[in-house]
């Protein structure tokens, strides 16, 4: 069964990055070099994504003979929506756990 | 050499991600599909090396394995769940198997008693009937299905023709002590326990041998621990030492395990024979309705 929850911080990085445009078709490799995720990570949370039903996939025509078709990714209107709120929850969660952890740092 | 590396780098990507692939479950092979569809955007055989590398732990998330383990557990809830039936059906046999040898010991000594009542004093005469009693006993205990008694006796008979074998050929004093009948009768018992099972199993030949010497090393292995430490803590020296290094009694251990493995195997092959088939079971097979007609019936 799927997680309800999509707060941990590699999650929010590709939520964030999908949210840069999301109606565009994104590319596995792509997503990786720009959040910097090795493919290892960043495909379970994709996964976890469309298994949620905050990601749409479908397999690209190829961009130049002779080439694979590839496989690509965008998020949902109830994922983009979704995404907002939990990057919004977990940006007030970190700033709220700072502020816990700010007295003992001094 | 650069180009070769290179190009070398870009097979391997291609080669891992297939081996990837192979190891994922259906539903999920899509993706490694997906991560597989990206290799030949990437520029560069090296960064193509990485990026399969870096998707081997896909096998680890979504690998077959994991079906197979939800499975495996299934099946031992379910089997934990007859546990305790399956316990108490342990308990049952072994007691039961316990009973019959202890009935069996009785009886014989009862009978030898009334023969001979002055005691067996010619070994010759002590150890041939000890070895017919306990053939007999492991038909007896074949013909009521108590396997577990019909080994031991089975195995305490080969250990007892062996035995007087090597008292004819090199005297009385040799293979004697506890140590050495210790294990001899436990290479005995074991081969044919684990020969008959070999057997039942419809392992081929080779395999009875294979449970002969696991059997006689399991005796050696074990006089030597048990004995050994035990001479080892009394400080020796200890009467029986000598006796379970010596070659006779080493030989009468494997002797015991090659007859012992061969009983096995008869008994495993023919036990089944000697078994006796109760009439009035067959009468109530044929005759009686089912039980859960019966039930049925019951208002």
């Amino acid at each position: 069964m799927a997680r309800a929850s999509n707060i941990s911080p590699q999650t929010v990085r590709v939520l964030e990055l999908l949210l840069e445009s999301p109606r565009s078709w994104h590319y596995g490799y792509a997503l990786s070099q720009r959040t910097g995720l090795k493919s290892g990570t960043l495909y379970p949370i994709l996964v976890r994504l469309a298994e949620q039903g905050w990601l749409d996939t479908k397999w690209s025509e190829p961009d130049a003979p002779g080439r694979p078709p590839r496989h690509t990714y965008r998020l949902t209107a109830e994922g983009a929506k979704s995404a907002r709120e939990r990057i919004a929850e977990f940006g007030s969660s970190r700033s709220r756990s700072r502020l816990r952890t700010a007295p003992s740092e001094r | 050499m650069s180009r070769a590396l290179n190009q070398l780098a870009e097979a391997a990507s291609f080669r891992l991600v297939a081996w990837t692939s192979a190891r994922v479950d259906d539903a999920r092979r899509e993706w490694v599909d997906g991560l597989a569809a990206e290799l030949p955007a990437i520029e560069g055989g090296w960064r193509k090396l990485w990026w399969a590398i870096d998707g081997l732990p896909l096998v680890w998330s979504f690998g077959k394995w994991r079906e197979r383990r939800s499975r495996a557990l299934n099946r031992r809830t379910q089997m934990n769940s007859q546990l305790p039936n399956t316990r108490r059906a342990m308990l049952d046999s072994f007691v039961l198997n316990a009973a019959t040898l202890v009935a069996w010991w009785l009886l014989m000594t009862l009978w030898i008693r009334t023969q001979f009542p002055h005691g067996l004093n010619d070994w010759r005469v002590g150890t041939i009937t000890i070895t017919l009693a306990c053939s007999l006993g492991a038909v007896a205990a074949l013909s009521i299905r108590r396997l577990g008694a019909a080994y031991v006796l089975a195995g305490s008979a080969a250990m007892g023709m062996v035995e007087f074998s090597f008292h004819s050929l090199y005297g009385n004093r040799v293979v004697q002590g506890g140590p050495a009948h210790f294990a001899t009768m436990a290479a005995a018992i074991l081969a044919v326990t684990a020969a008959a099972f070999v057997e039942r199993s419809g392992k081929k030949i080779g395999m009875h041998l294979v449970a002969a010497l696991a059997s006689f090393a399991v005796a050696e292995i074990g006089i030597r621990a048990v004995f050994g430490i035990l001479w080892a803590m009394t400080g020796g020296p200890w009467r029986f030492r000598h006796f379970f290094f010596d070659s006779q009694t080493n030989f009468a251990i494997f002797g015991c395990a090659i007859l012992g493995a061969g009983i096995g195997a008869l008994i495993g092959k023919w036990g089944g024979i000697f078994t006796l088939r109760w009439p009035t079971r067959l009468t109530a097979d044929r005759s009686s309705p089912p039980a859960s007609a019966e039930r049925s019936a019951l208002p």
